[in-house]
């Protein structure tokens, strides 16, 4: 969920705080023992761009998948190595679900959810004009002005700038 | 041209996207158009080019096949959801590799 909203930062209206200094991921280690192969990874890949200057990288090109009974992005709170898809056919459409429990849910009273539009439907539907990311930003009413950001301008990628080549691995030592 | 959209996700990546296809595209096209939303963003790149393959409910499709063929052998409908997955590296003349 950090690490999705981070992301997609220009879709909120707050500066999310996700990004992980080195002191923050050693507790999170700590903590959460496969936090660093399922997390950690895909932050080196985040921090690198972040300390190369490929700004540009850490920001979203597209939506993600909605689901259509939470609205949630599809994805993976626990491991990424169990992401699966759960979709099924009602009435000739394919509904996407973020989760067994959803799509559960969805079966049990698929009239009181079918037909439904959630913004990727609306998007692929022709609702949100231009069919782009920029599109839907504005749909979403989201200006620069107002649009996420980093709340920390990228001060805890700074942690790991020194001696670039070396920071995954000692990130995973400490 | 006919743009599809489908659900598209790395193997390997945390969420899926959504992702416009072409029925000429190749299977190796889509597995572009997929790849740059993960690969390079939040997913690092394989250590060599190993290639990758698209699967549509687990099983791989030709690599060769264009995305308007996928349909006539299996029912594909808007948003569904397609994999991408990074093929197997294959050792070679390292440490255990046979002589």
């Amino acid at each position: 969920m950090h690490l999705g909203t981070w992301f997609w930062r220009p879709t909120l209206f707050w500066k999310p705080n996700a990004g992980v200094s080195r002191e923050e991921r050693a507790w999170l280690n700590e903590k959460y023992l496969t936090w660093e192969e399922n997390w950690g990874v895909l932050w080196d890949e985040i921090i690198d761009n972040v300390n190369n200057g490929r700004l540009q990288d850490t920001l979203p090109t597209t939506l993600p998948a909605l689901c259509n009974l939470t609205q949630l992005p599809l994805g993976s709170a626990t491991s990424r190595h169990d992401l699966a898809p759960h979709q099924l056919v009602h009435n000739g459409r394919l509904y996407s679900f973020d989760s067994a429990v959803s799509q559960w849910c969805f079966e049990q009273d698929p009239e009181r959810y079918a037909g439904h539009q959630n913004v990727v439907d609306r998007f692929i539907g022709g609702q949100i004009q231009p069919a782009d990311l920029g599109g839907g930003l504005a749909w979403m009413g989201l200006t620069p002005e107002v649009m996420g950001d980093d709340v920390y301008n990228y001060a805890w990628a700074k942690d790991y700038a020194t001696g670039q080549a070396g920071s995954r691995s000692a990130a995973l030592i400490r | 041209m006919a743009l599809f959209p489908i659900i598209g996700r790395v193997v390997g990546g945390f969420l899926p996207h959504l992702v416009a296809v072409d029925a000429d595209d190749t299977m190796d096209e889509i597995v572009e158009k997929v790849a740059v939303h993960s690969v390079g963003r939040r997913l690092p790149r394989p250590s060599r080019h190993v290639g990758y393959d698209v699967l549509l409910d687990g099983e791989p499709l030709p690599p060769s096949a264009t995305f308007g063929l996928v349909p006539a052998e299996r029912e594909v409908l808007p948003l569904q959801w397609f994999d991408v997955r990074f093929r197997e590296e294959v050792p070679t003349g390292g440490f255990g590799s046979p002589p």
